[in-house]
């Protein structure tokens, strides 16, 4: 956790959790991403450091891509750069909503807030 | 279907309908932290019939009456039930409610999931999240029947707040086991939690059903549900072919009183069951009590 991102995993087949542990609490599980998904979008943006554990919750074949090598290439290439940024765009305001909608507690009980 | 209360094949209030009858509480299970399901017998004759989805108006006596939907399945043996999540004065009265009490009961009252109505062969989605599940489940075992019996595919997409508060755990595993698709996802997840972590939509992508030929439905706290069938058509279902339950402030259970008014539904009357698109995608755009 919070080492600089040399690789970008993204799992080809099963279940990835993102986690973070704390004191006294163990690990807490954010959330978890499955088939096709991006494990974490760290890499795209400074200071490209991991903020999260990430753990397999099942046998996982996964991709990984030279975080370095690729932001080197996109930086060259600034069409294929805008077409990957844009769908990590994407991905991103997607997680964003669900983390929003997830605050809301929606299954909880009022009295628990 | 149409969003009125000319809906095919629904019973019609019967007795009880503007005063409680008297019924004993003859099983109490608790199914979560917070959440108890109530077996009711009348005193007197048989359970009036209802169809699944629909709701009774419940009294606890000397606190209050409250709208809860009817969990069990329509003709199964039995006294009826009702799964209450203890959320405030009268639900809290009803989940304390002993075994050999009575409590009120008036109704059926509302709309119906149509499962008579699916196109024979076609999948069925159903996406709850948390307590959602109650006036779903006669309905699930219905279609995890008809399934055994050949009928289409059930795919069961439930979102739970956390690992130890996921509802109907029994049911679950037995329409998994029965050959159903069951996917259980939680808002929080803990040690030991194995399953996916984050939204009921999120299940979606991993749910191999034909969106050409599905029904889908379902049911859940409002924005879940809008969230839901967005994400069900953004898959390339037919909205006229979802349906949602809405929930408001039932109190006559017959349409007079207006308490429960959303747009131009009287959702006692007109709901809770109506179909999403054309009628529930306006409704969950209105800004209102």
């Amino acid at each position: 956790m919070t080492e600089t991102i040399h690789e970008i995993p993204s799992a080809h087949r099963g279940r990835v959790s993102t986690e973070i542990h704390g004191p006294g609490h163990g690990r807490h599980i954010l959330d978890t991403v499955g088939t096709g998904q991006t494990v974490g979008p760290s890499w795209a943006a400074p200071p490209f450091r991991c903020q999260f554990d990430a753990r397999a919750l099942e046998p996982v074949a996964a991709v990984a891509v030279g975080s370095h090598c690729l932001r080197a290439r996109l930086g060259e290439n600034p069409a294929v750069g805008y077409a990957l940024l844009e769908r990590l765009a994407s991905v991103l305001i997607g997680r964003l909503q669900v983390a929003r909608v997830r605050l809301l507690d929606l299954y909880g009980n009022d009295s628990d807030r | 279907m149409t969003a009125t209360a000319e809906h095919a094949g629904r019973p019609a209030p019967q007795r009880g309908t503007l005063s409680p009858e008297p019924y004993r509480v003859t099983g109490r299970r608790i199914e979560g932290a917070d959440v108890v399901t109530l077996a009711l017998e009348p005193h007197h004759g048989r359970p009036p019939t209802f169809a699944h989805g629909q709701f009774n108006m419940l009294t606890a006596f000397g606190v209050g009456e409250i709208a809860i939907s009817i969990s069990s399945a329509p003709g199964a043996p039995g006294p009826i039930e009702h799964s209450v999540r203890d959320v405030g004065a009268v639900t809290h009265a009803l989940c304390r409610t002993p075994i050999g009490a009575t409590v009120g009961v008036r109704g059926p009252f509302g709309t119906h999931w149509d499962v008579d109505d699916i196109e024979e062969g076609a999948d069925v989605v159903v996406v709850v999240g948390g307590i959602g599940l109650a006036p779903l489940r006669g309905a699930l075992r219905d279609l995890v029947d008809r399934r055994r019996a050949g009928g289409g595919r059930v795919f069961v997409l439930a979102g739970m707040r956390s690992p130890d508060q996921i509802l109907f755990a029994e049911d679950l595993e037995e329409w998994r086991r029965s050959g159903a698709h069951v996917a259980v996802t939680v808002d929080v997840g803990a040690p030991g939690w194995r399953g996916p972590v984050g939204v009921v939509t999120s299940l979606l992508p991993d749910t191999p059903f034909d969106p050409t030929r599905c029904a889908a439905f379902a049911c859940g706290p409002e924005i879940m549900m809008r969230f839901a069938a967005r994400a069900l058509v953004d898959r390339g279902v037919d909205p006229r072919q979802i349906r949602v339950s809405l929930e408001r402030n039932m109190q006559c259970g017959v349409g007079l009183c207006g308490h429960c008014q959303l747009g131009p539904l009287l959702v006692c009357r007109d709901g809770p069951v109506v179909p999403y698109g054309g009628v529930a995608d306006r409704l969950f755009m209105e800004r209102q009590r």
